[in-house]
């Protein structure tokens, strides 16, 4: 009988040990250290909602990349629009700076800038003027040509008035009903007036696509494709210096 | 029918069961034939409390099942000791006595050592200490997990007041924060129409300042134009009346004719011929300009 009362201690303090074990194990844990705070001392930055014109005077870079000019001519005075491709050089279209005694340029805020040469192209409706002041913005040029039934927007200066933003569809590719350029220019139904020769033709993010050179009667604008300014660009000798009035 | 004899020892003190709970539990070995038990107080000088036990005689007669025949000294039952074998009248077996309480024995013939109990009575002992060593551990465990409740309990009011405090200031802090969000929003939709408004302004300036330098271009324009037709109206005007006055000394000339050498009269009026057609020459340059307009 002794053995065998040993041997029920024998299993049962393993069993009573476990279960108090396990009784312990289901009791509540102690709180913890109390905390020094619930407000968290670093927080992920917030991601804005809208972009909104984030830039010093709320002017977005499609503005204030548009530069105003003014061909001041042997007895003429006419305006046009360009574009800044770098800090001191803007693009226009040749016609905008032919036969120019002077050119006089103004950014989108009223500011002056001085130009001091300018330079057209043979083979497109292209000029290049270099500035002594520094450009407002400059934009990126878009590495490939819109397609048709993209949306592209279009900033200049219409009847050589306010800054205007126009937008339109691409419709096609065809000729230059002018013979002012080599291969192929692009038709879109953004709404273009005198004055707007030389404007940046912007994609949906803000890139350069084209530059507006023409319209026609039903209101079509024409534009040389960005891919023709990169062409004309990358050979310094496509430019030649723009012939004055003045002599 | 008891078959047995008793020998029974004078009357001595009483005998304790108790007395041979601390005894070993080893049963001394009785001399051979003797049929002599004896506890572990069976010494020299203790012999009151000794006990013999005959072995039957041959010749006797023993009823089988009986329990006096083989019961010497029935010993009260070990309590808490349910065991059948230890029970009252525990059974003999052969010459061996069943341990147990002795019965109420009014003849004092209670002999401890006669019993062969301390190890029944050690055992019965023990298993008596583990149901209180059982409940003592129990109760021991009960009341420390019950501190350790309560501890945890306070500790968490304590969390819980903390907590709630905490709570309440952020509360707060949060509503001022949204307040102060409210405002700052409302600044700002006030200053995004300041800044539209103010964006509109700049680049009507800047529309006006380009417009007046178009105007002052072409008015610069128009002022060197003027300059240019004027320059050619007087140089026509200069020109005509030198014309005139030419022609009309030529006409003086030829109405005395006869006065004059003829050929000095052609060279003259090939002169005032010259004036004439440098006036119409102006004329047309001005006409020229006047025409660019």
């Amino acid at each position: 009988m002794t053995r065998i009362r040993t041997r029920q201690v024998t299993v049962l303090a393993p069993v009573l040990a476990a279960a108090l074990l396990t009784g312990c194990g289901v009791l509540p844990a102690m709180p913890g250290p109390t905390p020094t705070g619930f407000v968290p001392s670093e927080v992920p930055a917030p991601a804005p909602t809208a972009t909104g014109n984030l830039s010093p005077d709320g002017f977005d870079a499609a503005q204030r990349m548009a530069v105003r000019i003014r061909n001041v001519g042997c007895g003429s005075v006419s305006t046009g629009s360009g574009f800044a491709v770098d800090a001191q050089t803007l693009i226009t279209n040749r016609h905008v700076v032919a036969e120019s005694a002077e050119l006089q340029l103004s950014t989108y805020d009223g500011r002056d800038l001085a130009a001091t040469t300018a330079s057209t192209a043979e083979l497109a409706d292209l000029a290049i003027v270099r500035t002594t002041d520094e450009l407002p913005a400059v934009p990126e040029l878009a590495d490939a040509d819109p397609a048709p039934g993209d949306t592209v927007s279009v900033v200049g200066y219409p009847q050589g008035g306010r800054l205007t933003v126009t937008s339109g569809k691409v419709i096609g590719g065809t000729t230059d009903p002018l013979n002012e350029n080599l291969g192929e220019v692009l038709v879109t139904d953004a709404e273009v007036e005198p004055g707007s020769s030389g404007s940046a033709v912007l994609d949906a993010q803000g890139r350069v696509v084209g530059v507006v050179y023409a319209k026609n009667s039903v209101n079509q604008s024409f534009i040389v494709p960005v891919s023709t300014l990169r062409t004309m660009l990358a050979d310094t000798g496509s430019f030649v210096d723009a012939p004055s009035c003045a002599g | 029918m008891i078959s047995g004899s008793l020998t029974r020892s004078p009357p001595g003190p009483p005998s304790y069961p108790a007395a041979v709970t601390d005894e070993p539990t080893a049963e001394p070995s009785a001399p051979p034939g003797s049929g002599r038990r004896a506890s572990a107080l069976d010494r020299p000088g203790t012999a009151a409390t000794t006990e013999e036990v005959r072995a039957p005689q041959p010749g006797t007669v023993a009823h089988a099942g009986s329990e006096a025949t083989t019961v010497l000294r029935t010993l009260p039952p070990a309590a808490a000791t349910p065991d059948a074998t230890t029970g009252p009248g525990g059974t003999a077996d052969g010459d061996r006595v069943s341990s147990g309480p002795p019965p109420a024995d009014p003849g004092g013939t209670a002999d401890p050592g006669a019993t062969a109990a301390p190890p029944a009575a050690g055992a019965g002992r023990r298993r008596r200490r583990w149901p209180v060593v059982v409940l003592s551990v129990l109760l021991v465990a009960s009341l420390a997990v019950g501190g350790y409740l309560l501890a945890t309990a306070r500790a968490y009011a304590e969390r819980l007041d903390w907590t709630e405090q905490q709570a309440r200031a952020i509360g707060s802090d949060l509503a001022l924060t949204r307040s102060d969000l409210e405002g700052a929003r409302s600044e700002i939709e006030g200053l995004q129409v300041q800044l539209t408004t103010a964006q509109e302004r700049i680049t009507a300036l800047a529309d006006e300042k380009a417009q007046i330098g178009d105007d002052r271009e072409a008015q610069r324009q128009l002022l060197d134009y003027q300059a240019r037709v004027s320059e050619a109206a007087g140089i026509v005007a200069s020109a005509l009346d030198r014309c005139v006055q030419g022609q009309d000394q030529l006409i003086a000339y030829l109405e005395d004719a006869a006065s004059y050498d003829p050929a000095d009269l052609a060279n003259y009026g090939s002169e005032v011929e010259a004036l004439c057609r440098s006036a119409s020459d102006a004329n047309v340059a001005l006409q020229s300009e006047l025409d660019q307009r």
